[in-house]
């Protein structure tokens, strides 16, 4: 579903307030969004909501061989649909503990190569989407700390489609599809400080969520002669969707103005190896096993927002990603480069218990040259990506 | 108040403009030939310059021979002598096909393709389409492209010719190169290999002489660069790449207790011993009259053109020994290697003495053999599943080829700072299955 906005294959699209703020928010309290990335900071909601959010990944990659190489091409266009629904209740007094359920998509990527294009026996589409449902508590226990816990089922799907190097007589080329889906658990804890009138300090750890994908489908298509060798198997599979340790700074220099400023420090080195063990083997058809040696990777964010009237908020920010892919590394799949975006938006509340939120975020990976030691594809990538959103969230 | 809807505007604007940004785009580099002239492109060599593959030249891969690869890419004009049709210029071409062996294993096998061999195939086309760019002419030693007459010996150079007495070398200037690639030598010492060392001393079967070499690749480097024409040289691939001579163990003999119990009775009076598993094959020896056989060697080599019904069923290479025409002993092999590092050093002072770059094609298939991926595609030296050889073991196939054109492309591109872009291996086949 989502183009992959973050590192490696992370979405972190939460919430359009937060969006609109460079992704920021951690350190902040602002809506029903934070149950996701810092569930703590619900504690400070005097409100029960409901949350609707969604947004539109429009994000395309260029491919260009190595030098003097002068083919090129783009990735098709890929729309991600990404949302989120969060609901909260306050219970006790001062509403000093919320109960709230989120649904969000924290990791996804999606891409898709021109079929027959030169790197069609690395990769001719990919799309990984997942889901995560996360139930939450959070407690205010002093008027400056808070604290909150969510326990995360994750549910994932995964789609990789190549094409073989195995041509059959009648001009055909051989391809490879595999599908599975799968769950996994996880948890996400974090606290919240308020350090002064003006300052305010979150901190979030979202822990590592297995996608067990137990019952895939691998279908080969490969010449008549060669249909034994290449029997259509199950498999199985898993895919490691990282721990993330998030600290963030939010500061209110005055009513109307907020400042915020968000580190991300994601455990990507988790996803060491792409494997699939298929059901079937024999001497052509063997377990593949991808190295992928992914590396921690930190996201730097800054986020301001001005309040006009206490109706109109408007809001702007910028952050710098970095990749956790090493060189040697980049695939089509994951064509990942350290990635700058800038973001803004408003809000707005027509009626005092309704907010709605949009969020424009305009996002470019920097220009990058790899050769992938496995597969021996070279080439250089450059991605784009434009993501507007909107969300609405009724309070009472 | 007023100013607020402002923001509307603002915003789709900036969606908009956003939405035409998102389709990135990367230059690509403009092609520049260098300090080389491209516009009369010669190539000079073997069956390996003519498009030969799966024992035959034939008009689909001769269409794609590495020569006419580059010149694709050079952008420039290339006349190859095609042949008529898919079937073969002397005898049918090998496909794939599922077969049965002498034991009722079925099977993927290379076998003659059907059709009718045209006679008309070996019809001169020199006056009608000559001449030509692509001089690459099957079977050629580096010591005969300057004999004149060489189009009465070899029917493949006869059928394009420019004149009963004429050399291949003589035909090739006729288009003037103002670039070339040459890559010779390799049937100078093939010829003598692929015959399991000329057992029988055929004068035609012989490693060629060195002197001979030198003088002939000196000739045909002055008269190629005489002109003032740039261009590039391929040295000879060892054999130790190459399928043909490596596809059958030298151990391949595989015994269960009963076979391995009935050899060693039957090989009794010789001492020779049998094991469980894999034993080495019994081949010939010339080098002694009695008892005129002895069990292979490690480092020496089977031919693949060994009938494989005999080995399979006929007892080859247990009960009776391989014939010696089958095999490289270790002093053949010996023989082979040096010649390669003799001619491979001429080839390579040569290079130095004409200041011409040499491509190090020894070295290319020396990888090749442990194996390199190359756009997600993995090419070996394995028969049949490793991409790079055609069914005949010795040729590369189309895809085979487009990497040899891409190395000829890496070293004219390093040396006349010229940028001619790759060739795109996977838009040619492999070994095509049924």
């Amino acid at each position: 579903m989502p183009f992959s906005l973050a590192g490696g294959f992370q979405v972190y699209l939460q919430g359009n307030r937060q969006i609109a703020m460079g992704l920021c928010g951690v350190g902040l309290v602002q809506d029903a969004a934070g149950l996701s990335i810092n569930p703590a900071s619900l504690s400070f909601l005097k409100q029960n909501s409901v949350y609707l959010g969604g947004n539109l990944i429009l994000a395309n990659t260029a491919y260009r061989q190595q030098y003097p190489g002068q083919y090129t091409t783009n990735s098709l266009p890929s729309t991600g649909t990404p949302f989120n629904v969060y609901a909260n209740v306050g219970l006790m007094a001062d509403k000093r503990m919320q109960l709230g359920v989120g649904v969000y998509t924290p990791y996804g990527s999606s891409i898709a190569w021109p079929e027959g294009w030169i790197g069609r026996f690395a990769m001719v589409e990919t799309k990984l989407q997942t889901i995560y449902y996360q139930p939450t508590i959070a407690y205010r226990i002093s008027e400056k700390l808070g604290v909150g816990a969510g326990f995360i089922y994750a549910r994932g799907s995964m789609l990789l489609r190549k094409a073989l190097p195995i041509d059959g007589q009648d001009g055909s080329e051989g391809s490879l599809s595999m599908q599975g889906s799968g769950n996994g658990f996880g948890f996400n804890i974090s606290a919240f400080y308020k350090a002064g009138k003006q300052i305010n300090i979150g901190f979030d750890y979202q822990s590592s969520v297995k996608l067990l994908l137990l019952n895939g489908q691998a279908d080969f298509s490969v010449p008549l002669s060669l249909a034994a060798s290449f029997p259509d198997t199950k498999f199985s599979s898993s895919i490691t969707l990282p721990a993330m340790l998030s600290f963030g700074f939010g500061y209110h220099p005055s009513h109307e103005i907020t400042l915020a400023f968000d580190i991300n420090y994601n455990l990507w080195s988790s996803y060491d190896t792409l494997s699939f063990d298929f059901a079937v083997n024999n001497s052509t058809l063997k377990d593949i096993h991808s190295p992928r040696l992914y590396r921690n990777a930190v996201a730097f964010r800054l986020g301001a927002e001005y309040l006009l009237k206490n109706k109109w908020a408007f809001r702007g920010g910028a952050f710098y990603d970095m990749s956790p892919v090493q060189d040697g590394y980049l695939t089509p799949e994951t064509p990942d480069s350290d990635k700058i975006g800038i973001s803004f938006g408003f809000g707005v509340k027509p009626i005092d218990r309704l907010s709605i939120d949009a969020s424009f975020l305009y996002a470019e990976g920097a220009l990058r040259s790899d050769t992938n030691i496995e597969s021996g594809f070279s080439g250089s990538y450059k991605t784009k990506i434009l993501i507007p959103g909107l969300s609405l969230q009724f309070s009472f | 108040m007023n100013r607020v809807p402002k923001i509307y505007v603002i915003f789709l604007l900036a969606l908009f403009s956003g939405l035409l940004a998102c389709h990135p785009l990367l230059p690509v580099p403009e092609f520049t030939s260098g300090e080389a002239d491209f516009t009369n492109y010669l190539a000079v060599g073997n069956s390996l310059t003519a498009g030969f593959s799966d024992a035959e030249l034939y008009l689909e891969v001769q269409s794609n021979s590495y020569p006419a690869l580059i010149a694709a890419q050079m952008k420039t004009s290339f006349k190859q002598p095609l042949v008529k049709d898919e079937y073969g210029v002397l005898g049918p071409h090998l496909t794939l096909s599922l077969s049965t062996n002498c034991l009722g294993d079925p099977g993927l096998r290379p076998v003659p393709v059907t059709g009718i061999l045209d006679s008309g195939n070996t019809n001169n086309i020199f006056q009608s389409e000559g001449p030509f760019n692509n001089m690459g002419v099957p079977g050629i030693r580096a010591i005969h492209l300057g004999l004149p007459g060489y189009g009465l010996l070899n029917p493949y150079f006869g059928r394009f010719q420019s004149s009963m007495l004429s050399s291949v070398l003589n035909d090739a200037m006729l288009i003037q190169p103002t670039f070339f690639t040459c890559w010779l030598g390799s049937n100078d010492i093939l010829t003598y290999a692929l015959n399991g060392g000329n057992d029988n001393n055929n004068p035609f079967f012989n490693i060629s002489d060195k002197a001979m070499f030198e003088s002939s690749m000196n000739v045909i480097l002055s008269t190629l660069t005489a002109n003032g024409a740039k261009g590039v040289v391929a040295n000879i691939p060892d054999i130790s790449g190459i399928p043909f001579f490596n596809l059958i163990p030298y151990d391949g003999l595989i015994l269960d207790q009963a076979g391995a119990d009935a050899l060693t009775q039957y090989y009794a009076s010789e001492g020779i011993v049998f094991d469980v598993g894999n034993n080495p094959f019994i081949i010939e020896d010339l080098s002694q009259s009695s008892p005129g056989f002895r069990p292979m060697q490690a480092g020496e080599l089977l031919l693949m053109s060994i009938p494989q019904d005999s080995l399979k069923c006929g007892s080859w290479g247990s009960l009776r020994p391989i014939p010696a025409k089958y095999v490289l002993n270790t002093g053949e092999v010996d023989l082979i290697q040096q010649a390669t590092r003799d001619f491979n050093d001429i080839i390579a002072n040569l290079c130095d003495l004409y200041n011409l770059p040499l491509l190090d094609m020894n070295h290319y298939f020396e990888s090749v053999k442990s194996g390199i991926y190359f756009n997600g595609i993995n090419f070996s030296s394995k028969y049949i599943s490793g991409a790079t050889f055609s069914l005949d073991g010795i040729h590369p196939t189309q895809r085979g080829y487009a990497m040899i054109a891409n190395e000829f492309i890496r070293v004219i591109n390093n040396r006349y700072h010229a940028s001619i872009p790759w060739v795109d291996v996977g838009a040619y086949p492999g070994v095509k299955f049924p």
